[in-house]
């Protein structure tokens, strides 16, 4: 550490030193009270939401909705299946080079002039 | 009521009614004293106390007891408050496009000058002035002072709490207290 440094927190120490104190504040009163009935609304939210959406998943007409949107989910995937079938045998389709090699015919040895 | 940690936690974990009025009434102070530092407003810290309560409330099946409980309240009560500081910008941010939100610009407008009330009041304006200072600081240095200077934590303390080194606590400290010593020079006599 160089002496520019050094006198530099020195001085910052110093600075700090002389600086008052600060007293803690203290908590406007009757914190509690107001604590508990800010507690008592949170929980009375959290229950209500959550048995809001118990319920609504228990009602057999969201049940049904929830088997129905699995099932669908289920056929979509299996349908989509075939189409990768499809994919690999379009893959097999002849390249550039095979239809070169067929029609005995090579893009350096074609004349581009116009003839 | 005097309980040792464990037993305090023991009893919340429980959901003794008792045992958490003990720790409000117990803690209360220290929490707000660090949230009123970063949030800069009193009715405001006091809301964020709240949640921070509310919080340890819900989730203290869940503390494992690894730290301090003073530790655990203390980050709980850090990360409420910059949330609350995050939210703020987000609303000042947006509330300068939406001009008809007159509630977020009142919010903000009153936190320009903050005056902490353990401050002497024989020289406010050096105190208005720290405190805006303060605001102005980088998140980590921010915090390591705060919890140095309003509740006149140890560096092992700020370091377990913030988690990271004595000697990044120790960086934070000296580079926040440089940047406050500029800003308040012209205060000093």
């Amino acid at each position: 550490m160089t002496d520019k440094t050094q006198s530099s927190i020195r001085e910052t120490e110093i600075f700090w030193e002389t600086m008052p104190h600060i007293q803690r504040a203290t908590m406007p009163p009757y914190f509690y009270t107001r604590l508990q009935a800010k507690l008592a609304k949170s929980t009375q939210k959290q229950n209500s939401v959550t048995n809001q959406l118990w319920q609504q998943m228990i009602q057999p007409k969201m049940a049904a909705f929830i088997f129905t949107f699995f099932i669908t989910i289920q056929m979509l995937i299996f349908a989509n299946l075939q189409p990768t079938a499809t994919l690999s045998a379009k893959s097999n389709r002849p390249t550039l080079e095979a239809f070169a090699e067929e029609y005995n015919f090579t893009f350096s040895s074609y004349n581009y002039t116009k003839k | 009521m005097s309980l040792t940690e464990d037993q305090l936690i023991s009893a919340l974990q429980k959901g003794d009614e008792h045992a958490f009025k003990w720790l409000v009434d117990t803690y209360q102070h220290m929490v707000y004293n660090t949230i009123l530092g970063i949030v800069q407003h009193p009715q405001e810290a006091e809301d964020v106390a709240q949640e921070v309560f509310v919080q340890v409330y819900q989730s203290i099946a869940g503390f494992l007891g690894k730290s301090k409980l003073s530790t655990w309240l203390y980050r709980i009560a850090i990360t409420k408050a910059l949330d609350w500081e995050r939210h703020k910008k987000r609303k000042k941010r947006f509330g300068n496009l939406l001009f008809w939100s007159t509630n977020t610009t009142d919010a903000i407008e009153n936190c320009a000058d903050f005056e902490h009330p353990g401050w002497q009041l024989n020289n406010k304006e050096m105190g208005i002035a720290l405190f805006k200072a303060i605001q102005q600081l980088p998140v980590n240095q921010k915090i390591a002072f705060v919890l140095h200077y309003t509740e006149e934590l140890s560096y092992k303390d700020i370091a377990e709490i913030m988690a990271v080194s004595i000697a990044a606590v120790e960086g934070y400290l000296h580079r926040a207290k440089q940047q406050l010593k500029t800003a308040l020079s012209t205060y000093q006599q």
